[in-house]
């Protein structure tokens, strides 16, 4: 038994190590939402972790018409495509950001965008 | 009870794994929430090694515990959080027929309100929390006080740049519990703990749009009082890697200062965390 243990444990090291040598890419989408196709972008305050950015991506893209979210933890943005002739308002927007627990800030729409 | 080991692993199995806690280090939990309706699951596993000394002699051994900690965010700012541990020990000393032993230590489950935020910049923060609770008799032989503990607590957290810091305090109070136990807090005095916490991020030194992990030093010290006029102090050091989907975590645990009487003493301690999204 203690030697299953030691073995696990050991495993659970190489996992470790080699976590820290993998970019990590995966996600929802692919391929990542061009900055240029955005619909809208939404600044954010308090987004200091990797993990805090997935948060909100998440919960970002559970809102009806929103197609998929990408956030820019440089810049404290989170930049959103919106769904085919789908409109979003910036309540909705503002709320998103706030159930992820973060600080919104400006919502800015892109010309022609859906809103 | 026998139903124990088996329903706490059925619930971690069936568990899918999702976002997870983030920038919290392994020892002193911090004031940061999963987010309104998300699930997070962090598994940790450690090895610890303790030495004392019972009415019927001096004795060593191994322990290993697997805990699975899940929370879900009720609103952004309250969260339901659980933690389920899974012990194995192994005495080195005295060995007998029955030197081996596998069970579930008592569980928990918690409600931790922020009741504090403010965001000043895109990454920078600080955040606070209020934690109650009540640690659950898992009555599982040689593992559990089986009592009912119930609890209060309190974390900070700051992030300014690349450096973090966490502030922790609890209070426990013990109503049941043996004379001579393993662990902090399984007594039948009442347990405090004040952690203190220091992380900084070593890469990315800046973030940008194409950031997707994030690697961190960090530094623990753990205080330990017990009413019965028992403390430690515990520095542990450890490494932070926290990706989009999954984190990893690696600490060890080392005693600083000791007076312990009423328990066995933590000669040092090896954590590894796992933590995934899918």
């Amino acid at each position: 038994m203690k030697t299953l243990l030691i073995a696990a444990l050991l495993l659970f090291a190489i996992t470790l190590i080699g976590c820290a040598s993998t970019g990590s890419t995966t996600g929802t989408w692919l391929v990542p939402l061009d900055p240029a196709e955005a619909d809208a972008q939404v600044m954010v305050k308090g987004m200091s972790c990797p993990q805090c950015a997935n948060n909100i991506k998440d919960i970002m893209e559970r809102v009806d018409g929103i197609d998929q979210a990408r956030v820019d933890l440089g810049a404290g943005r989170v930049l959103v495509a919106f769904a085919e002739g789908a409109t979003i308002s910036e309540d909705e927007l503002l709320i998103a950001v706030e159930d992820a627990g973060f600080t919104p800030g400006e919502v800015s729409y892109r010309e022609g965008g859906g809103r | 009870m026998k139903w124990a080991v088996p329903l706490t692993i059925f619930i971690t199995a069936l568990m899918p794994p999702m976002t997870a806690f983030a920038q919290e280090v392994l020892y002193t939990p911090s004031a940061t929430s999963p987010g309104k309706g998300i699930f997070a699951l962090r598994q940790n596993v450690s090895f610890e090694s303790f030495d004392g000394v019972r009415a019927d002699g001096a004795f060593s051994l191994d322990q290993f515990t697997y805990e699975t900690a899940i929370a879900y965010g009720i609103t952004a700012d309250l969260t339901l959080m659980s933690h389920l541990p899974l012990m194995y020990r192994d005495y080195a000393e005295p060995v007998t027929s029955n030197s081996e032993s596998f069970g579930v230590d008592d569980l928990d489950v918690m409600l931790k309100y922020r009741f504090f935020q403010k965001d000043v910049g895109n990454i920078d923060t600080v955040r606070m929390s209020l934690m109650g609770g009540i640690e659950l008799p898992s009555y599982s032989d040689q593992f559990s006080s089986e009592s009912f503990d119930p609890f209060i607590g309190w974390a900070m957290t700051m992030i300014e740049g690349r450096h973090g810091i966490g502030a922790h305090a609890k209070y426990k109070w013990n109503t049941g519990g043996g004379p001579y136990e393993i662990e902090f807090g399984d007594g039948q005095s009442d347990a405090i703990r004040l952690d203190g916490s220091y992380l900084y991020r070593i890469d990315p030194i800046e973030y940008t749009i194409d950031t997707t992990k994030s690697t961190y030093i960090m530094v623990e010290l753990n205080q330990r009082y017990e009413t019965n006029g028992d403390y430690e102090t515990l520095l542990s050091p450890g490494i932070l890697i926290e990706a989009q989907t999954w984190a990893a975590e690696i600490a060890v645990r080392l005693p600083i200062n000791q007076q312990v009487d009423h328990r066995a003493e933590l000669d040092w301690a090896l954590t590894f965390g796992l933590r995934f999204t899918f």
